[in-house]
């Protein structure tokens, strides 16, 4: 993958002030090694440098869940990080999820619970769910309540996201569960 | 949203950090996990000259047992300590107290070790340290190591009382003694949000039902956590079923705050006061109810 020919990052590289580290870093399975600027973000490196644009950027400290991706299996922000801290590491965002057809499993349950509305926070949601997935999460456990405490949403209410992720998670029908007292 | 310039280092061992630290200007940090401090960055209501990446360093990613005290490397982030069984089976209170850091998105990259040099103003891993008598291990310039009590570094009332140029290289939790009970309390505005306040507790009775020790921690309420030692006082010796007892240290122990109380966007310091007795009360019971009575013939 090669940059994007004129991005803040592009413009920083060419500073001579801006102090630079070497990054090798494996995304959606493809192995990279690039330099990159010492303060990227970890969300600018992804959408700007590579393209990944399924991740958004909304309020950069962590809260809202929007930049969600999933590293070394676990979901993690993703403007939280700087890009040269994940060195080593296997980053995993909405684009190397996508089956080649079309929608995944997991998608389709939230389009079918229309679990979403504008879209915009989607994608992380759909990052947490699968590390969620990966770990077994039980849908009935309070752990759901904490995975999905990670993630805010202005458009449905969270009802139909709940019941999307607890069919996703296995169970049989659609009833939420209240969460943590 | 984007930080200031800073120059960064992956430091290669633990020496080299302090190494580098000891070179560099007075603004040279060093960087764990960084889910504290990078959204501080990008906020700019810090800057940097220098970050010092300690995540990479050989033998920092270590937890370790001895039959006292369980030790934790500075690289060891909190979703696995949450998911450690060591730190289950010998300081459940870590393991609980973790589970109301953020939420699981962000203690899959911040570090246990980071929490305590961070001392967040209701932050729950500083709490547990004093709970759990923690010891601090750093590394300062020349290769020279310390051990610093939790009850030291906090005492004070912002910030820490950590030597300059200092790295924590790990943090050692005293293991429960057989019986003790633990509890671990938060209020919170909503699940995932900062404490307003939360209280760390352990009780040790003995035989006779009477209370031997009894540790308790409050975060949230001041800006650093403290220990409340004449609630403390007013347990040993009692007979810990009385409810009355319980609720008359939780008085106490919120009365004794040695700063004054914290207001902010989210309450008033009149409100923590009120709502770190119901917490100290909760994690009390907790504990009392986790305890088992120590015969005289226990080995």
């Amino acid at each position: 993958m090669t940059p994007l020919d004129s991005t803040p990052q592009k413009a920083a590289r060419d500073d001579p002030n801006e102090s630079q580290t070497s990054l090798r870093v494996t995304v959606n399975g493809k192995q990279l090694r690039t330099l990159v600027p010492d303060r990227l973000l970890l969300s600018d490196f992804l959408r700007e440098d590579l393209g990944l644009t399924a991740l958004k950027v909304a309020c950069g400290e962590g809260a809202c869940g929007a930049c969600t991706i999933v590293i070394d299996g676990e979901a993690a922000r993703s403007c939280t990080l700087l890009a040269v801290q994940t060195e080593g590491a296997e980053i995993l965002t909405l684009e190397g999820l996508n089956a080649p057809e079309g929608l995944d499993h997991v998608q389709r349950l939230f389009q079918q619970h229309h679990a979403l509305q504008c879209g915009y926070c989607t994608p992380g949601w759909l990052m947490t769910v699968y590390s969620m997935i990966k770990r077994s999460i039980h849908p009935d456990s309070a752990e759901v309540s904490e995975y999905l405490s990670g993630h805010l949403c202005r458009c449905t209410g969270y009802r139909n996201i709940w019941a999307a992720v607890r069919r996703a998670l296995g169970a049989a029908n659609d009833q939420s569960v209240s969460g943590r007292e | 949203m984007k930080p200031a310039r800073f120059r960064y280092v992956r430091a290669e061992t633990a020496d080299h950090a302090i190494e580098l630290l000891d070179g560099a200007d007075t603004n040279a940090r060093i960087l764990a996990g960084g889910q504290s401090l990078i959204p501080a960055l990008s906020a700019r209501s810090i800057t940097a000259s220098l970050l010092l990446d300690i995540m990479h360093c050989p033998g920092l990613n270590e937890v370790t047992q001895t039959p006292d005290e369980v030790t934790v490397g500075a690289a060891c982030r909190q979703s696995r300590i949450e998911l450690s069984p060591v730190v289950h089976q010998s300081i459940p209170l870590l393991s609980e107290a973790l589970g109301w850091v953020a939420m699981p998105q962000v203690r899959s990259r911040g570090t246990v070790v980071g929490c305590l040099a961070q001392a967040n103003a209701g932050g729950e891993v500083p709490v547990v340290s004093l709970a759990l008598d923690a010891q601090l291990n750093l590394l300062l310039s020349g290769n020279a190591r310390q051990r610093m009590p939790a009850g030291d570094v906090y005492a004070v009332q912002t910030g820490t009382r950590l030597p300059p140029r200092s790295l924590i290289v790990s943090a050692s939790f005293r293991t429960l003694a057989s019986g003790e009970g633990w509890g671990f309390s938060e209020v919170q505005l909503r699940q995932g949000h900062f404490a307003l306040v939360c209280c760390a507790a352990t009780l040790l009775l003995e035989e006779s039902g009477r209370v031997r020790s009894a540790r308790i921690a409050i975060g949230g309420l001041t800006a650093n956590p403290y220990r409340a030692g004449r609630a403390e006082m007013s347990l040993i010796g009692e007979i810990a079923d009385q409810d009355s007892l319980i609720r008359d240290a939780a008085q106490i122990a919120s009365a004794e705050r040695p700063w004054p109380a914290r207001t902010d966007l989210h309450a008033t310091g009149a409100f923590r006061a009120k709502a770190a007795v119901a917490a100290v009360a909760r994690a009390l019971r907790n504990a009392r109810s986790r305890c088992s009575r120590q015969k005289r013939s226990d080995t």
